[in-house]
């Protein structure tokens, strides 16, 4: 049974809410060929007199034409008696359609044949039907050039079918029920979905690479549409469930595949591509603002990250979840300050609301895995680029504060080995599984580093004592990559580059483990000084240029150490001055 | 009344005394010595009268319908045969036997009758078999010829033998011990007789030294030259007789003072007995303050002692001081780091009349480590001991505790577990409102504490009322919701103006919380339901594994309650049916206590 038809109109019908239809139909006239000129986002607080988007287009008669579409979504997708004669009705809008000016470079736009199509994801009901024949036929026969059409659900069905989902979501039967199977369990796991990993994997294989003369091969320019298309429909399933916790999750997995694809394919230098892929991006860094407008004040709040109902799990639970709330909070933060160059009053109205976020949830520095490292840093980065060292200052002797407790009473470090589930069983069991790693801690060693940087000489001989009565080793991962690396033969993966590997290789492990040093010669600890000495020779031991940077995207760099779970590289907070 | 209307009497009601009213014209008995007045209300049973036995003897060779034998051992069986148709008579079990006092009583009658007939009860009870070989109605037979031994008439050296061969027997030594002091109460010539005998023979040194102190004690002959000059080699021995003493004069005194010139810490034994002579000085009458001072000096000199079992043994003395309650605990604190038994510092603290050194030693205590998890249990009985006897000196106490904040939690504990106290009597506002903090803090059990602070509502100082009633408003919107408001709103009357003014921010802070809670449950986005299945489902099922591993730890172990047992798991079901028409319910065992979520949601910050 052929069953994309249905998976396709039972989608557009479920975009009822306002400006849903707005977003993908762009994507539908990309891939029919037409040159957009202006869309409703360009017309932002003016009139837009009846054309949501206009373009250019060869029409079904093979002849170029000017085309005035007019959207009608939410509540408004089905034409009735109200919705024709309502003001800002169709009625009204199909007239100012007619009548309106579009200015524009476009040569001899004026001169083409203009033809108005009413956009609408719902039926003409027999209520109305006769009304608007009438008016169709009353008011288009005054006109000899211009010509009208309708596109309801039926049409844009087709069209999406034909034009969007046939090209690779929905090409043949096995995509088809891939795809439904992503839809279907969207929220059925805590993690993305198998069906989806497949779903990308399969779109990105079949484009490799081949290079193209002037224009960007039709192929490249239908799946750079589809990932956009993928990402919009995940984004509206997402808040049928209430939860855009899902589309964060998927989003950012479908950005990491998609710039591993560019990268691997060496094209993140060329401006046509990029410009595909940030729109992708841009959309995703919507949601996720969409995502913290949402949750926001409810984090703000004492605890307002813990769950009402969750029970005791919340030990445990309420840590993990602030740990990653703020985990992509600081991403965020860091990403529209550096990408999007947002004003200095809106970076500090961004950093108070991180700064209430930590204080409310008493937990923001309570690490509990390793791997809360990336949390941790991105905190501290942000405060210091933002010249708070107090904050900075203070937020890292609370973490401190929390690992020796946890030390003292608990017997426990965070977890090396980054398992929850190992958490779980020595908080229930009082037992640490085989597979609870916290004899060397990398987390530590960053935060010994940060003593250096933030210069808390109380501090160092606290927890340079603390390590050393407690026996701890120190260690941080360094790849062989930097440029001044001297173990670049033991290299492994010589088929990706160190951001090849980092954007897609969660084992990854070309590198050392560095051992940091905190004993004399004499067993005893190091003076602040001395180890300050050891700290700035370490500096450059692990430098690297990176082509995301070059390209305009550094923090993609982080949201892939977030996604694969893999600690933070040393330059990360060693190129950070105070 | 008769001795044979008052047998019965006493059959009847079986008890060892009675008050004047209950025997009407008890003169008779008290003239002829059946009941002794022991003070303007009570009479005392005399069990070792003679007429009274007389007639018990008649009673029982009534009911026995015998006569009783004129063998010894026969005569014995006779007597627990009669006590044992009491016991079957009255329907008692022999474990609560009310005639023992009695029985004795007749065994001896019995045994003076024999003695007054001839009889050799010396060879009789030498040739008695070890205890636990005997026949039953004999094994208390020395207990009856120790009480008849002031009665006799056996010379010294009779007396010697008998009692050195008694003596191998170590539950008789207390016996003994009592005998030779109603021998000495009975007859003190005789006594004295016994005593010149067996030090001009050099007879049993346990014997003498009992001799010389009861001698000391009980009449006004001094036997002190006679312990001084005891041979070297019953050095230990004598300081265990001066440590016996009660102090006829200061010259005595000083004579045992010189004993304790040098401490011994060599011999255990021997500065155990130096520090029972040093309670036995303070005791005295003859002691002076400044000679006192001294002795606790030598006291610290034993218990600062690395030996800890020497410190542990010597401590047991410190308990049978009366009075000097300072520099006792002082003693106690100097020696804490060495004692093993925990129960030694219990029971040093209900040697002591004064609450204030057990709250001084319960504070240090939590100071060295003030959690939540504090043992407060463990010094619960000596708590409710004190609030017994010293209720107002111990609730002041309870009450100082808010003084200082640091001391809250522990005040708080104490009135959560053992008593309950009124915070009005907090004269500060300061204090008051350590009190609320305090108990604001609880991370559990607050239900409990409410009704304490509630009555803060009233309190002089205007702050106390306000200040209560924003921690109500912040605990209702933070953590308990409408459990806790509902619970003020119960205890507040609602008649009452200021009541009803008091309630307006909680209720408002109750609202707030319910928008929150609403607007939290708009959205799915921080939903673990939704978003953390896996590790929560790995939790609870966790949690649950460990609960049913902790059940069938219990109900494996050999010495618990379970041990003996047969135990079945029921499946599913409510109830069970094992024969028969019967269906059981199950019981339900079920207990309910309001915990802070604040524990859960960060244990790191609460020491729970």
């Amino acid at each position: 049974m052929n069953i994309k038809p249905i998976i396709v109109k039972s989608y557009l019908e479920s975009l009822t809410e306002e400006g849903e239809l707005n977003k993908i139909f762009p994507i539908l006239l990309t891939s029919m060929d037409f040159e957009i000129l202006s869309s409703p986002t360009e017309n932002k607080g003016l009139s837009e007199y009846g054309k949501d988007f206009v373009a250019i287009g060869e029409d079904k008669d093979g002849i170029k034409k000017r085309f005035y579409f007019e959207l009608k979504g939410g509540g408004d997708r089905d034409i009735t008696p109200s919705v024709l004669t309502k003001p800002d009705g169709i009625i009204e809008s199909i007239r100012e359609a007619i009548n309106a000016d579009f200015e524009t470079t476009y040569l001899d736009f004026e001169k083409l044949p203009k033809k108005i199509i009413l956009v609408h994801n719902g039926e003409l009901k027999g209520g109305a039907r006769k009304t608007f024949k009438g008016f169709i036929d009353k008011e288009f026969t005054r006109y000899d050039n211009i010509k009208f059409e309708r596109w309801g659900i039926d049409r844009l069905t087709t069209d999406f079918s034909n034009y969007l989902f046939g090209s690779y979501l929905l090409v043949n039967q096995e995509s088809t029920k891939l795809f439904n199977k992503v839809l279907i369990n969207l929220n059925a796991s805590d993690e993305i979905s198998i069906d989806f990993i497949q779903l990308l994997d399969g779109l990105f294989k079949q484009n490799e690479c081949e290079g193209y003369a002037t224009k960007l091969q039709r192929k490249w320019v239908l799946l750079f549409e589809t990932l956009k298309l993928i990402s919009l429909i995940i984004y509206t399933e997402s808040k049928k469930y209430n939860n855009l916790d899902i589309a964060k999750r998927y989003l950012t997995h479908l950005i990491i595949k998609y710039w591993y694809w560019i990268l691997k394919n060496r094209i993140e230098l060329d401006k046509k591509v990029i410009k595909y892929f940030d729109e992708t991006f841009s959309f995703y860094i919507d949601v996720l603002e969409e995502y913290f407008k949402r949750t926001l004040p409810i984090a703000i709040i004492e605890n307002g990250l813990a769950s009402e109902s969750a029970g005791r799990y919340e030990e445990i639970g309420y840590t993990i979840r602030t740990f990653e709330y703020l985990m992509f909070f600081s991403f965020f933060i860091d990403t529209v300050i550096s990408k999007y160059e947002i004003s200095q009053s809106k970076s500090k109205e961004l950093k108070i609301l991180l700064i209430n976020v930590i204080n409310a949830n008493s937990v923001s520095g309570r690490p509990l895995v390793d791997i809360n490292s990336i949390t941790i840093i991105n905190v501290l980065n942000l405060f210091i680029q933002l010249e708070d060292t107090e904050s900075a200052t203070n937020y890292l002797k609370k973490v401190l504060r929390y690992i020796v407790n946890g030390k003292e009473r608990y017997g426990r470090l965070p977890d090396a080995n980054n398992s929850y589930e190992s958490v779980i069983r020595f908080t229930l069991t009082g037992k640490k599984t085989v597979y609870y790693s916290d004899k060397t801690s990398p987390l530590l060693a960053v935060l010994m580093e940060y003593i250096i940087i933030l210069n808390l000489k109380e501090e160092y001989d606290e927890i340079g004592s603390f390590l050393i009565n407690n026996d701890i080793d120190l260690g941080i991962f360094t790849p062989h990559h930097g440029i001044n690396s001297t173990s670049k033969h033991l290299i492994e993966d010589k088929n990706n580059d160190l951001e090849e590997q980092l954007f897609s290789n969660p084992n990854m492990d070309d590198g050392y483990q560095r051992n940091i040093n905190l004993i004399k010669e004499n067993q005893n600890l190091m003076s602040f000084d001395e180890f300050k000495q050891n700290y700035r020779e370490r500096i450059d031991e692990f430098q690297y240029e990176y082509r995301s940077d070059e390209a305009g995207f550094s923090s993609l760099r982080n949201l892939a150490h977030i996604h694969f779970k893999i600690s933070y590289f040393p330059d990360m907070w060693r190129n950070v001055n105070v | 009344m008769l001795v044979t209307e008052f047998i019965p009497y006493y059959l009847k009601t079986r008890k060892s005394q009675y008050k004047k009213t209950e025997i009407p014209n008890y003169e008779g008995l008290v003239e002829k010595e059946v009941l002794i007045e022991s003070n303007s209300n009570l009479l005392i049973i005399n069990y070792y009268c003679e007429e009274l036995n007389n007639e018990i003897l008649n009673i029982a060779e009534k009911m026995l319908n015998k006569k009783i034998s004129e063998d010894l051992s026969e005569a014995f069986l006779f007597i627990e045969s009669f006590q044992k148709l009491l016991l079957e008579e009255y329907n008692l079990t022999s474990r609560i036997n009310p005639f023992s006092s009695m029985i004795r009583g007749l065994e001896v009658y019995v045994l003076s009758i024999f003695h007054k007939q001839g009889d050799d009860l010396l060879t009789f009870c030498s040739s008695l078999k070890v205890r636990d070989k005997r026949e039953k109605h004999l094994l208390s037979f020395e207990l009856g010829f120790l009480k008849l031994l002031p009665y006799s008439s056996y010379s010294s050296k009779d007396t010697f033998e008998v009692l050195n061969a008694l003596l191998k027997e170590k539950e008789l030594q207390r016996h003994i011990n009592n005998a030779l002091y109603d021998f000495i109460r009975k007859d003190l010539e005789r006594g004295i007789g016994l005593l010149e005998y067996g030090l001009a023979e050099e007879e049993s040194i346990t014997i003498v030294s009992i001799l010389l102190v009861a001698i000391y004690n009980t009449s006004d002959i001094n036997t002190i030259d006679e312990i001084v000059e005891l041979d070297e080699k019953y050095s230990l021995q004598r300081i265990k007789i001066l440590a016996r003493l009660n102090f006829k004069s200061l010259k005595d005194l000083k004579i045992a003072l010189g004993y304790l010139n040098d401490l011994n810490f060599e011999d255990i034994e021997y500065a155990d007995e130096q520090c029972f002579l040093i309670n036995s000085i303070i005791k005295s009458d003859f002691s002076t303050d400044e000679v006192n001072s001294n002795l606790f000096n030598s006291y610290r000199k034993f218990l600062n002692q690395k030996n800890k079992e020497f410190v542990n043994r010597l401590f047991k003395n410190v308990l049978l001081i009366n009075g000097y309650e300072n520099d006792r605990y002082q003693l106690l604190l100097l020696s804490l780091p060495k004692l093993i038994d925990y129960n030694t510092v219990v029971e040093f603290f209900y040697t002591l009349k004064d609450p204030k050194y057990l709250f001084n030693f319960i504070v240090n205590l939590y100071s060295l480590r003030p959690a939540n998890r504090f043992p407060i249990r463990r010094f619960s009985p000596l708590i409710k001991h004190y609030i017994r006897f010293k209720l107002k000196e111990t609730e002041q106490l309870i009450l100082s505790l808010f003084e200082n904040l640091q001391y809250g939690r522990l005040g708080v504990k104490i009135i959560l577990e053992i008593h309950q106290i009124d915070f009005l009597k907090l004269d500060k506002e300061e204090f008051q409102i350590n009190a609320i903090k305090s108990v604001c803090n609880s991370p559990h059990s607050f239900n409990k504490l409410l009704p304490y602070i509630l009555p803060l509502r009233n309190s002089m100082h205007s702050k106390v009322p306000l200040y209560l009633q924003q921690r109500l408003s912040e605990l209702v919107f933070n953590t308990y919701h409408e459990t806790v408001y509902n619970q003020i709103k119960e205890i507040l009357i609602e008649s009452k103006e200021e009541d009803v003014e008091f309630l307006k921010p909680i209720k408002e802070s109750l609202n707030k919380y319910y928008k929150l809670k609403e607007k939290k449950e708009s959205i799915n986005d921080l939903n673990p339901y939704e978003n953390e299945k896996d590790l929560m489902n790995l939790y609870y099922r966790l949690e649950a594994e460990e609960r049913n591993k902790s059940k069938s730890k219990i109900r494996d172990r050999k010495d618990g309650v379970f041990g003996s047992m047969k135990t079945s798991v029921i499946v599913r079901g409510n109830s069970f049916k094992v024969d028969g028409k019967t269906v059981y319910p199950m019981a339900r065992i079920q207990s309910e206590m309001l915990v802070n979520p604040k524990i859960f949601l960060n244990p790191d910050l609460f020491d729970f």
